[in-house]
């Protein structure tokens, strides 16, 4: 599009004086309503309208004011891009543009602002530090430990087993007590209410011991008074509650640098020793429980998760569950993992060559890439793992099945409602036909056993009656393309995946059953037939479905419900 | 916080009434009258076959204060005091001299001068609409102190409601004019301006329901206090004409005590103001309970739209808050975003991106 951006900006009647200083390149001024006149540049993209212009404030002419949205070189942020469409005629854009630029430029309560994007903010100062920590802030200051590497700190920790294997983990080393430094916690008492440092305007010394001190009880500040010491370097985790109700954490990192000073102190708070050090930011990576948990979506309490079955989809839902914030993990599985189903599995193909325990490679995988998750691998058949007394299903918060197996996966619904523990049982079709889910043991009536008739038929089924098995075609293999595989078992631990976060989240009632429906071009083709089930609405399979259950269920009818 | 200072200051130059010095006609007009009453009085004392007394003139009330608003209904308002030098225990009668003001004065306008309490009025014309009136209170000396006495009383008044009441004309125009310096001085005018304007806007014209602009503007030398605010654009403090508005109206409501009215068996906030200067009395001693209450109820409305006003960023959105409906159409609001800019121009759409939870 050939644009005459000159003329675009000189239309609007509140832009005035506009000068193109290079090619997409213009000064102008800029009335706002109010009637304050702003010096400004605007940059256009080749791209506009698809990208926006960027908008500075003149710096020739003007301050950079000291205002939220606004960085230090000028640049107006007039826009979070992301998950918005705007407009693609160029007069509306500009509009739109300023209207953004002057909602930033007149907005309300500045701290307030700033506060709710302390650690943006934070962040975009000059010398900060990146630091990581797997310590979970508590509400007592605390004596806690560093790793630092070369007096350059890493990470904060408390010094116990756990925390030091996680970041062993983390950081693929060996980590002792003696790489440990003390560092102190220390959690503001009070509300800041004052500036978020941010580009080169951190707080200097003086300001933090006030800013320590002001927002601390007297309680707190005896426990502090217990933290002196006599050292080169001292690292402080400050919990600071904002003005929006939410809490920075944030690291500080003192370097003595009058090297005459020689006793034991306490430079967060001294005052009378503030040109002795010098302060550096440390802008905290949080790994702790809380903040994985908040990002993961939503699962609260420690859980424990057996999962039995370790094929496709079975390893996509342990997949799709560590993400979302599991950390223990039973693994039940007596296969290998073998090149020819290597295209379908997580674990892909280059696990495939040392044909290994399947069970075995998922734990090396996952605690590699989520050192908070700690896996139990158990490479034998499920049955007997629970026959042999290895395992106690009431041991379990939730018990997941994603064997494949009809006739192992019935004995297993009966041992399940003889215990405590609700499970979800997943399972696949052919031919990208579709797959389902099933809660059972979830308090009143339905279970595995329901979906099974006289004839032997699965209620749930999407595939007609056949004599023939339906397996042969599933196993693609390097040599033959199969166009569904992958993505149908993907799909499947999706399905179940969303149904155990329900149900952790008290979201379920009973125990239903929903399935995904998938084309049935290529099974019929096959020469299969679908079933009646399959041609219900896709919607309609997707919602909770209590119509299997069934009343003389001779598994789930005299176990439950005795009470009622 | 609303920055709508700008708005507040156009909306003064569209209020301000100039001084004498900055309008001529005005200026003339009193210069015509001082004049005429100069020869008039020495014409009947001279027939009275008396010692002609001196005279001398003072600009009494917001002309002379620089206090002044253009009126809502054209009736420019003129006070010049008439200092007679003589002595009151030589004029036992107060409206004497009133009376020789009105006859020297007689035929100078179509409408007949008129003797009110406290002063002779003036009227001038303009198609037969007034177009301003003069004020002239009438002072004299006394023999045994350096005070000014104020004639007090109507033509055929009875004996008892004509007096000499002590009065401090030039004690009260310095009071006003000295209480404040530079900046604070301007925007202590602009404030009280605004402050007389809301009363045309919001009050009743008739009778006492109004508070008197002399009783706001004493208020506001006892109670006002300079403000400025931090611009974060600028980087600059600048004058905050709403915030020192809302301060003063806010301790003015606090002035307020609430009474119990036992004839009407029930309570009523009310406010007494004294003069800084002779004879010190209540300057809202005119209004009922009844007008007090009112007064207080619409200090509170203005001091809740105020605050209204600050909490706007958008500053059309604050001035729509206070004008018309406090200050009148003169306050101007400036254009809305959605006259200044096209709207529909964006709108969120979901996408991967956005979906991410960090």
């Amino acid at each position: 599009m050939n644009i005459d951006f000159q003329e675009l900006l000189q239309e609007k009647e509140y832009l005035d004086k506009v000068t193109e200083v290079e090619s997409y390149n213009y000064e102008l001024l800029f009335e706002l309503r109010n009637g304050y006149q702003i010096p400004l540049t605007i940059t256009f993209s080749p791209l506009f309208p698809a990208q926006l212009p960027v908008v500075h404030i003149n710096e020739k002419y003007h301050n950079i004011p000291d205002i939220p949205h606004v960085m230090s070189s000028g640049l107006v942020c007039f826009l979070d891009k992301e998950g918005v469409i705007w407009s693609d005629i160029p007069e509306r854009i500009l509009d739109f543009v300023f209207d953004r630029v002057e909602r930033v430029l007149i907005s309300n309560s500045p701290q307030m602002e700033y506060h709710r994007e302390f650690s943006y903010y934070f962040g975009t100062l000059e010398k900060t530090e990146p630091v990581f920590s797997v310590y979970t802030p508590e509400d007592e200051p605390k004596e806690i430990s560093v790793l630092a590497m070369g007096g350059k700190p890493f990470a904060f920790l408390t010094d116990d087993v756990e925390s030091r294997s996680l970041l062993s983990k983390l950081l693929n080393a060996n980590i002792n007590s003696y790489n440990l430094d003390k560092a102190y916690y220390i959690p503001l008492d009070y509300t800041y209410k004052g500036k978020v440092p941010q580009f080169d305007r951190f707080w200097s010394n003086g300001e933090i011991t006030n800013i320590i001190r002001d927002h601390i009880s007297d309680d707190t500040l005896l426990k502090i008074a217990k933290f002196s010491m006599n050292k080169k370097r001292y690292f402080y985790l400050l919990r600071i509650p904002l003005l929006t109700g939410d809490q920075a954490i944030i690291g500080l990192w003192y370097e003595r640098v009058n090297h005459s000073l020689s006793k034991k102190v306490i430079p967060l708070i001294d005052d009378s020793i503030v040109d002795d050090f010098v302060v550096t930011p440390l802008f905290v990576f949080r790994n702790d429980d809380t903040t994985l948990i908040e990002r993961g979506g939503g699962i609260k309490k420690p859980l424990n998760v057996l999962l039995v079955g370790c094929g496709s989809v079975g390893s996509d839902l342990l997949f799709m569950l560590a993400r979302s914030g599991i950390k223990h993990f039973t693994l039940i599985d007596d296969d290998k993992m073998e090149i020819e189903n290597s295209y379908r599995h997580f674990l892909g193909m280059n696990k495939s060559i040392e044909r290994k325990p399947k069970v075995k490679l998922l734990k090396e995988e996952f605690e590699n890439r989520y050192p908070n998750v700690q896996i139990q691998a158990i490479e034998n058949e499920v049955l007997d793992t629970i026959e042999n007394g290895e395992i106690e299903l009431n041991d379990f918060d939730l018990i997941l099945v994603a064997i494949g197996d009809p006739n192992i996966e019935r004995s297993l619904n009966k041992l399940i409602l003889e215990s405590s523990t609700p499970a979800i049982f997943t399972w696949v079709e052919a031919y990208g036909i579709g797959g389902h889910a099933l809660v059972v043991n979830n308090g009143e009536k339905g279970c595995y056993e329901c979906l099974i008739d006289s004839e032997l038929r699965l209620y749930s089924s999407f595939a007609g009656k056949s004599d023939v098995p339906f397996i042969k075609n599933m196993n693609g293999c390097a040599g033959s393309f199969t166009p569904y595989g992958s993505i149908d078992s993907m799909e499947t631990a999706l399905l179940a995946s969303r149904l155990v976060l329900r149900l952790l989240d008290n979201d379920i009632k009973g125990n239903p059953l929903v399935s995904w429906k998938g084309s049935s071009k290529v099974f019929e083709e096959s020469g299969f037939l679908t079933s009646d089930r399959y041609n219900q609405p896709k919607d309609i399979l997707n919602q909770d479905d209590y119509e299997y259950i069934n009343r003389s269920c001779k598994v789930c009818s005299n176990l439950k419900d005795v009470a009622y | 916080m609303a920055d709508i200072q700008k708005q507040f200051e156009e909306f003064h130059d569209a209020i301000k009434l100039k001084r004498f010095k900055e309008n001529e006609e005005l200026r003339e007009k009193r210069d015509i009258i001082t004049k005429k009453i100069k020869k008039g009085v020495k014409t009947k004392f001279e027939e009275m076959e008396k010692d002609v007394p001196s005279l001398e003139f003072i600009d009494q009330g917001s002309y002379a204060v620089d206090l002044g608003i253009i009126p809502e209904d054209k009736d420019y308002d003129i006070d010049e005091g008439v200092i007679f030098d003589l002595y009151k225990e030589d004029y036992t009668d107060s409206v004497e001299l009133k009376m020789i003001i009105r006859d020297i004065l007689e035929n100078h306008t179509n409408t007949p001068p008129k003797i009110k309490n406290p002063c002779v009025t003036i009227t001038y014309s303009l198609d037969d609409e007034p177009a301003y009136h003069v004020d002239l209170p009438v002072y004299i000396k006394s023999k045994y102190d350096n005070n000014l006495y104020l004639a007090w009383g109507k033509e055929f008044s009875n004996q008892d409601n004509k007096h000499w009441d002590l009065a401090d004309p030039e004690g009260l125009n310095d009071h006003i004019r000295n209480s404040f310096k530079d900046d604070a001085k301007k925007q202590f005018k602009r404030v009280v301006r605004y402050m007389k304007k809301w009363k045309d806007i919001c009050f009743n014209s008739s009778g006492n329901s109004r508070p008197p602009s002399i009783g706001l503007t004493i208020a506001a030398v006892d109670l006002f206090s300079y403000k400025q605010s931090y611009n974060y654009l600028s980087g600059k403090f600048k004058d905050d004409d709403l915030g020192a508005l809302k301060d003063l109206v806010s301790k003015l409501k606090n002035k307020f005590i609430l009474k119990w009215d036992p004839d009407l068996e029930k309570s009523f906030y009310t406010i007494e103001y004294n003069l800084p200067v002779q004879p010190y009395s209540n300057v809202f001693s005119k209004m009922s309970n009844n007008q007090m209450d009112s007064f207080y109820q619409k200090l509170n409305e203005l001091e809740n739209a105020l605050t209204e006003a600050e909490s706007k960023s958008d500053p059309h959105e604050a001035c729509k808050v206070l004008s018309p409906k406090y200050f009148g159409d003169k306050f101007p609001i400036p254009e809305s975003k959605e006259a200044r800019y096209q709207q529909v121009a964006l709108s969120s759409a979901p996408s991967s991106n956005s979906a991410k939870g960090d």
